[in-house]
């Protein structure tokens, strides 16, 4: 909690930050290194071979080298590269929804008064599996948009627009209708729901008593003190928000057929293809850990002393 | 004092929140004599079909309607529930043994290598949960997709459970035990005591509530339950391809998982949008 601790100065801060940031990511492609060495044939023999093939391929798991894939063929991580571009493609754009919806949500969530009403609404929606929104979503568009079946071709949202092409450019946005709003969706609760903590734990801080005695404005101690105090604390739960996303992309990919990372991951687990499993880990697992090293960076730039969870 | 805390601390002092726990756990009672009555609840067997016309909307005498095999959906989502239930109940000692246990333990007793084990969990949190399912599942075999979801909810209640009781073993009342000779073993044994008698409820219902989702996720992307145990995650990806003309095939079934998974969050405590 804040002032529990005398605060460390930001270059130590950044140095522990980034050493963590080192251990999480090794202990990650130590994970995907034990993942790729499940294709290791003599692996399969006993628990001491599997470990001994697990240790052989983390060097390798350190240079992205996770060996060939089952299915193509190809380097494992050639092979899940498009699915991985597909999946930050729609990652992008489940951000960009999530933040416009998310952070007017969190602030609506954090007035006293609406999040009174809208608590049950959002307790019951946090109820719902994420397969369950996925169907919602996709159901929602087919009565709204004339969804047509896209092409192989056109599954790169980029690949689209620089095609010029509008046929394609139509097919595809209207194939990734359906995954960005469930992604989208599930962002803006990620986002709206960080908010709405930090701002009520921003709100709730004893200097802002001590400011109101001062005469100060509640809006200008919103704007000067709160708000960023809140902005430190959301950006600290980036890695959190990550996760959420991931996790929805996952879902939505499988939901609406989507070729997206998670449900090639999906696929590659039941085809028993490791390596490209072991890739696509390796990968979310670093993105995960680099927007909790950001987000922990930026809470400290921004002022904040507690040591971020 | 981390947010779980905070959360917890609000948990015990609103009476609000009491009450809700109070409605969850009511709410987990009536879904367990649903289950428990199953027999009597369910007019029709699991499975059976041609009861009626096919994708017979709700109405009488099939007031949740028909499947597209002219199953009962009341009686289907009844035998599915019970099936999820199940599951959910088989999978809970393992998430909290391996998981909540297991953290409590290490913290305590694993002086270099309960950092380790706790890195680990780090490294697996960062995965999604849905993901070491899969993963589990696949390795172990659908059959064992119970202990698949166990595991995978694992990591994060045992780094939640080990940052707790590192946080415990550096308070003044660790402090004030070591200094009057208690041995690590008692405090170990006393402040799992205490804990368990403080939120065993609400930490088994946030396992609970992480462990259906898992499950019924699995069993959607065909990696859980198979047929004819069909439970509520598998009745709603066989009811997809009818959804745009039947909504009430898959509809039914996930307002019932829904239900059960808010009653397994309201008795955990957990806040609005707080994950599982």
């Amino acid at each position: 909690m804040m002032g529990d601790a005398p605060p460390q100065g930001l270059g130590r801060y950044a140095l522990a930050r980034t050493a963590l940031l080192g251990a999480n990511l090794a202990g990650a492609a130590i994970f995907a290194a034990a993942l790729a060495a499940l294709a290791v044939p003599a692996a399969q023999a006993s628990l001491i071979d599997f470990l001994a093939a697990a240790i052989e391929k983390i060097p390798a798991a350190v240079l992205l080298d996770f060996g060939t894939s089952r299915i193509s063929g190809l380097p494992a991580m050639e092979a899940a590269a498009p699915a991985l571009q597909a999946t930050f493609e729609l990652f992008a754009i489940g951000a960009i929804v999530g933040t416009l919806l998310g952070v007017p949500l969190g602030l609506a969530l954090a007035a006293a008064p609406t999040r009174r009403i809208a608590a049950p609404i959002v307790q019951l929606a946090g109820s719902v599996p994420l397969f369950g929104a996925a169907l919602a979503a996709g159901m929602a568009l087919a009565y709204l948009l004339p969804i047509a079946g896209p092409a192989a071709d056109t599954m790169s949202v980029r690949a689209a627009f620089a095609s010029a092409d509008p046929s394609a450019l139509a097919a595809t946005l209207a194939a990734v209708a359906a995954p960005a709003l469930t992604i989208g969706l599930a962002g803006a609760g990620a986002v709206g729901l960080a908010l709405r903590n930090a701002v009520e734990r921003a709100g709730a801080e004893p200097y802002r008593r001590g400011l109101r005695r001062l005469g100060i404005p509640k809006g200008q101690i919103f704007g000067l003190y709160v708000a960023r105090r809140a902005l430190a604390l959301l950006l600290r739960d980036a890695g959190d928000i990550v996760l959420a996303l991931f996790t929805a992309a996952a879902v939505a990919e499988w939901v609406s057929g989507w070729p997206g990372a998670g449900a090639e991951f999906v696929q590659a687990v039941a085809l028993k293809d490791w390596p490209v499993a072991g890739a696509i880990v390796l990968v979310f697992a670093a993105v995960r850990f680099a927007a909790d090293f950001i987000g922990a960076l930026a809470f400290r730039l921004l002022g904040g002393e507690d040591e971020p969870a | 004092m981390s947010a779980t805390d905070t959360a917890a601390a609000r948990t015990n002092s609103s009476p609000l929140r009491i009450a809700l726990g109070g409605l969850g756990l009511a709410g987990l009672g009536a879904l367990g004599a649903l289950v428990a009555l199953e027999d009597i609840a369910a007019p029709y067997e699991a499975g059976m079909m041609r009861t009626g016309e096919a994708l017979a909307p709700p109405l009488a005498p099939h007031a949740f309607g028909t499947d597209l095999l002219g199953r009962d959906i009341w009686s289907e989502t009844v035998h599915g529930l019970a099936v999820t239930m199940a599951d959910a109940v088989g999978a809970l000692p393992i998430a909290l043994a391996a998981g909540t246990f297991a953290g409590f333990l290490a913290a305590h007793m694993l002086r270099y290598s309960g950092p380790l084990l706790r890195a680990a969990a780090n490294a697996l949190i960062a995965v999604p949960a849905l993901f070491l399912a899969v993963l589990f599942a696949a390795l172990l075999g659908h059959q064992n997709a119970v202990v698949a979801a166990g595991l995978a909810v694992a990591p994060a209640a045992f780094a939640r459970s080990y940052d707790r009781a590192h946080s415990l073993l550096a308070s003044p009342h660790a402090d004030f035990a070591r200094a009057t000779g208690l041995d690590r073993w008692s405090l170990f044994r006393r402040d799992l005591i205490f804990e368990l008698r403080e939120s065993i409820v609400a930490v088994a219902a946030r396992a609970l509530a992480a462990v259906v989702i898992l499950l019924s996720t699995l069993s959607f992307f065909g990696f859980g339950a198979a047929p004819p145990a069909r439970d509520l995650g598998l009745m709603i990806a066989a009811a997809r391809g009818a959804l745009p003309e039947a909504w009430w095939t898959a509809g039914f079934p996930l307002l019932a998982l829904a239900l059960f998974i808010l009653a397994a969050r309201l008795a955990a405590g957990l806040s609005e949008g707080e994950r599982a």
